[in-house]
Formats: structure tokens, C-alpha cells, sequence
């Protein structure tokens, strides 16, 4: 290694105290920023991943009290007849309540169970995912209540979903069809909604008024980028008011780095020596950008791991119920590549970037002073 | 190779705003393979002189030549990469209490990019040179005030500078250390170096190896 960096490694050791408690901030700091980004990033990708493998539309029938349920026969004719449309089938799901909160409640016909690898439910059989229950449950009974508070049968639990399920099926329960629509009330022969398949996205506008006018009731259609849209501004807002929360370890630090240039002024008595002895301001300077990074770079990576690890492994526990207010085991999250580039790009704005220069600034105003008023040797 | 103080006046603000002339009309000429005492008693400007010798300070007026080129008269950075020629020793030995004897007679090297290696070799030299080599692992708040003057000639004389400047660098000195640093001094100015001290010790001043003596009174060359 470089002569220079290890004197600069050496120096930043002639204070250990001073350099822990230093490298203890940026890293605290570089964890909190680090968290919050990292989460609403892995957040909106997995949120956009979903909704990128759904449907491309979602029609709900509307009438004066909100959402009501649709015929769902009758939908599928009126949908599929439309030019541009390759599929539409009807989805019987909503939410009840579990024993650790609200559950997604979804009628699974046998295909859908299959393409997951388990049996189709049978009408006293349910299928949970691993945020319904804590604990294996798996022979024993789960209990799912309507949202109105009326009981209802317990279920056998047949299969448990494992977190490799994906983030989709994370708190949900998948029942036999016919038990869903009774839990959540719909009349027979209703559904939930319509999804619909088309051919390509940018088709998705195009064909809304047609389907809408091809329908025997009023609805409203929500496409896949408008749904994408609605979560990555949701929770870009949450991401941003989450961010402010790390003002005040910001501010910590910015008064832990005024600190530390005060001190650094006290020393310039050691950069007047430095010269004196032949160092050059870009020397000194040098020096200290080098000592700089010896303490930030760790200790922001430091931060940065700690980061990763509570958001991404092993899941958004705590971070989830404090950002997002998440209640439950956390669902599985991904995080892709450009994503990560961001945050670390953020962070290093955010924190390295002040760090060196609060700890330069100091350094190359007592490096372009004369020596001599610096050593302040009297004139015996 | 020659350093010379051409009409040197140095004058120096005091908090209260008034003005005092530490130096005036200093007027001297250091010639290469000499060593020069400057003698005087406490506060006349001993100091000082070495210190704008040194590129420390600037001269209020009159300037400060160094073969020829007035050094005094230059950019901080040109000022800066000349005083890599100097080793200088300040009054006060300044060593950097955290660090080892050994590592503080290695701070001149360290921007000249040399080796660890190298870096040690040259330290544990210059040591050995002012007698203080045993020092060289101990920690530099360990040592007694003779030992730390010695250890700042050691880092003075560590880069084998063309100049050397030297403040009362017998100071708290007992004779056989005196010795050492006399003998020292000598050997810079026998490899052809400029050499100046700054001193009251008889021991020094009037050591056979000086060869020129300038007395300082009231800041003037008496």
C-alpha cells in the first residue's frame, strides 16, 4: 500500500477515540438513510414486479354505495367479445380478518393451485401464506371471520405457502372458489372483479371504452400502468416523509462535524508544523482527504450492510412496521441492480460528501496560512 | 548555495493593535560548509530571523535570497516545494505526542513518496546521528526535553537538507548529549550544508566547530 495512505491510516489512529466515535455517526447515519432508501426502493420494484405479472386490466363493477359484485358468466361473454382482448376471467377475493390481522381472501380454482405445485382446496380446506399464522399450522385449524364480524367455519389448514411464493401471496388464504365467494358474500354466480388480457400494454387506453360500453353495468377499469403509477407514487410519498425522520440524525452529525472543524481549526498549530517541516499544502491537504475517507468509507459500508440486512435479509422486519406500518412477518422483497446504484449514490451524497469536506476545509485554510503565525512560536 | 538576509525588517502586530519591530536592517550572508551562531539574549529576534530564514514568515520588508532566488518573494506552493531543502528545529520541539520517536523523525519524508522501508532506514539513521536511536520505538510524550530536542534535529537532519536551521537545539542537553548534537551540526555543515543556530548555550556558541558568530541586540545585528 501507498506510503502516504498509511501514514494517513496511522494518523487517523493517533485518535481512536475520536475516529470510533466519528465513524460510529456516519455509520448510524449512512444505516438510517441506507434503510429508508433501500426500503422503498425494494418497496416499488417488488409492488412494480407485481403488478407488471397481473392482469394488464382490472374491471369492478360500480353502483351508488361503491363496489359491487359482477355477474361474472355474463362479464367474461361481454369482455371476450370485445376487438383486442385475448382473455378474461373472473376473480372471487377480498379481505378478512385472520388471526394476525387482515388477510387477502382468493377463491383458487385447481389450475391456479397447481401452477403453485399443491392440490386444489378442497371447501373445508385452506391453503395460507407464511404472513397469515406464526408457527407451523400446518393439519391444524385457521379461523377467518367476515370483515362485519359475523363467524365462520374454521378451515384445515392444507398446505403453507413458503416466502419463495413471492410477496403476492404473502398474507393471503386461497380457498375453493365457491367457499370464497360465500366468506366474502357475493351472490352466486358473482365475482370480485373481471381480468382481462390484451394483446400489448400500449393497447390497454385504447380498448377501456370499448369494454366499459361492452358491459351490461356501470365499471370502472383500472390498467396495469395506472395501477404501477398509483404504487410508486404512494410509496415514493411514504419513502419521503420516512426520509425526513432521518433529519434529526442528520443534524447530529452536522453538529458532530461543526465539532470536529472547530477542532480541526485548534489544530492547525499541527499543519503549521507539517510545513514547516516541507509538506506542501497539497501534502497536507492529501492527508487529510485520505484520513477522511479511511474513516467514512468503512463506516458508510458499515452502515450500508446494516442497511441491506434489515431491509433484505432476512425481510423488511421492523423498517416495515416503522416505514409502511406492515404488521406480520415481512413479505419476501427484491431489489434490482440500478436500484442498489441509487441508494449508494444517495447515501454517498448524503454523507460522504459532507464529511470530506468539513474535514478538508479546515485542513486547506491552515495549509495556505504562513507556517509561522500557524506554530505561533514566540521571537526569543 | 548561499542564504542571505537582505535588509530584513520584520514587524509584529500585538493584540491591542499596536506595532513593535522585532527585526530591523538585518543585513547576512550564510555561506555553504559554514556553521553561524546567532547569539543574543532571550527576545531580540533570534528566533524570528531563523524562522523567515526558514520561509516561515514573510519579511515586512527586505527579503531573503537562497542561490540567488528570493525565496521570500514567492508563492506560498513555490515556498512550500523549496523548503523541502530546509531541516528546520523549532525552540519548542513540536514532536506529535501520539506517534513514536521513530515516526516522528519520519514526517519531512513521508510526501516525498519513499518506501516503508526506505522511510525507517533513513529515521533510525538520523537517530543515530544525535545519539538518540534507543529512543526510536518510545512514545514521543514519553521523553524528557533534551531528548525531544534531539529527536527534532533527528527529523531535521533526516531529510539531508541544504539548509539547516537550528533554535536551541542544545537546550536541556546534558554535555555528552551536547556532544552529540554539536557534533551532528558539524557533520551537516562538513556535507556542505548552510548551517544556523540560534543560541544562548556557551557550550554551542563557543564549540570549536562554529565558525561565525552574528550577536542580535534590539533586533539589529550589533
Amino acid at each position: 500500500m501507498n506510503t502516504r495512505w498509511i501514514w494517513a491510516l496511522r494518523d487517523v489512529l493517533r485518535r481512536p477515540g475520536e475516529a470510533l466515535l466519528i465513524a460510529a455517526a456516519l455509520a448510524t447515519l449512512s444505516a438510517v438513510l441506507g434503510t429508508t432508501l433501500l426500503a422503498t426502493q425494494a418497496v416499488t420494484h417488488t409492488a412494480r414486479r407485481l403488478v407488471g405479472e397481473g392482469p394488464s386490466l382490472v374491471i369492478r363493477r360500480l353502483d351508488a354505495g361503491g363496489w359491487a359484485p359482477l355477474p361474472a358468466a355474463e362479464a367474461v361473454a361481454a369482455a371476450k367479445g370485445v376487438r383486442g382482448v385475448t382473455d378474461a376471467w373472473p376473480r372471487t377475493w377480498g379481505v378478512v380478518a385472520g388471526p394476525q390481522g387482515a388477510v387477502t381472501l382468493i377463491g383458487t380454482t385447481a389450475a391456479a393451485a397447481q401452477a403453485l405445485g399443491l392440490p386444489a382446496p378442497s371447501q373445508a380446506e385452506v391453503i395460507v401464506g407464511p404472513g397469515v399464522v406464526d408457527g407451523p399450522v400446518l393439519g391444524g385449524e385457521l379461523a377467518l371471520a367476515r370483515l362485519d364480524g359475523r363467524p365462520t367455519l374454521p378451515l384445515k389448514v392444507s398446505a403453507v405457502l413458503t416466502r419463495a411464493h413471492g410477496a403476492a401471496l404473502h398474507q393471503a388464504a386461497l380457498v375453493h372458489p365457491e367457499r370464497a365467494r360465500k366468506l366474502l358474500g357475493l351472490p352466486e354466480g358473482h365475482a370480485s372483479d373481471l381480468a382481462v388480457a390484451v394483446h400489448h400494454d400500449s393497447e390497454q387506453a385504447a380498448i377501456l371504452p370499448d369494454l366499459t360500453a361492452a358491459l351490461a353495468f356501470p365499471a370502472r377499469a383500472v390498467t396495469r400502468l395506472e395501477s404501477a403509477g398509483q404504487y410508486t407514487t404512494a410509496l415514493a410519498r411514504r419513502g419521503s416523509l420516512a426520509t425526513l425522520a432521518a433529519l434529526p440524525a442528520l443534524l447530529a452529525v452536522g453538529v458532530l462535524l461543526i465539532g470536529v472543524a472547530r477542532d480541526r481549526v485548534g489544530r492547525r498549530a499541527e499543519v503549521g508544523l507539517l510545513k514547516a517541516m516541507g509538506w506542501g499544502t497539497a501534502d497536507v491537504v492529501g492527508l487529510h482527504l485520505r484520513r477522511a475517507l479511511w474513516i467514512a468509507v468503512p463506516a458508510t459500508g458499515l452502515g450500508l450492510a446494516a442497511a441491506y440486512a434489515a431491509v433484505l435479509w432476512p425481510g423488511l422486519t421492523w423498517p416495515g412496521a416503522l416505514l409502511f406500518g406492515w404488521s406480520g412477518p415481512p413479505p419476501p422483497l427484491s431489489l434490482d441492480g440500478d436500484g442498489a446504484a441509487l441508494v449508494l449514490a444517495e447515501v454517498g451524497a448524503l454523507v460522504i460528501t459532507p464529511w470530506v469536506l468539513a474535514a478538508l476545509w479546515p485542513a486547506f485554510r491552515a495549509a495556505t496560512a504562513d507556517p509561522g503565525l500557524l506554530l505561533g512560536e514566540g521571537d526569543a | 548555495m548561499s542564504l542571505v538576509a537582505d535588509g530584513l525588517r520584520f514587524v509584529r502586530k500585538d493584540a491591542a493593535g499596536g506595532e513593535r519591530a522585532v527585526l530591523e536592517g538585518i543585513d547576512a550572508a550564510f555561506a555553504p560548509g559554514t556553521l553561524t551562531a546567532l547569539v543574543g539574549p532571550s527576545g531580540v529576534g533570534k528566533s524570528t530571523l531563523l524562522h523567515i530564514l526558514a520561509g516561515l514568515l514573510r519579511p515586512t520588508e527586505g527579503q531573503v535570497l537562497a542561490d540567488d532566488q528570493p525565496v521570500s518573494r514567492w508563492v506560498a506552493s513555490h515556498r512550500d516545494r523549496w523548503r523541502q531543502q530546509v531541516g528546520l528545529t523549532l525552540q519548542h520541539p513540536h514532536l506529535l505526542p501520539e506517534l513514536t520517536v521513530l515516526e516522528n523523525v519520519m514526517v519531512p519524508l513521508v510526501p516525498r513518496g519513499l518506501g516503508r522501508k526506505a522511510l525507517r532506514e533513513r529515521a533510525h539513521a538520523a537517530l543515530a546521528q544525535v545519539g538518540a536511536e534507543p529512543l526510536a520505538g518510545r512514545s514521543a510524550r514519553a521523553l524528557s526535553g533534551g531528548e525531544q530536542q534531539r529527536v527534532a534535529l533527528a527529523r531535521a537532519l533526516v531529510g539531508a537538507p541544504r539548509f539547516v536551521l537550528a533554535d536551541e537545539p542544545t537546550a536541556h542537553q546534558d554535555d555528552a548529549a551536547t556532544a552529540r548534537v554539536v557534533a551532528a551540526l558539524a557533520a551537516a555543515r562538513d556535507q556542505g550544508a548552510v548551517v544556523v543556530v540560534a543560541a544562548h548555550d556557551p557550550r554551542l556558541v563557543e564549540a570549536a566547530v562554529v565558525d561565525a558568530r552574528l550577536r542580535l541586540v534590539d533586533g539589529r545585528i550589533a
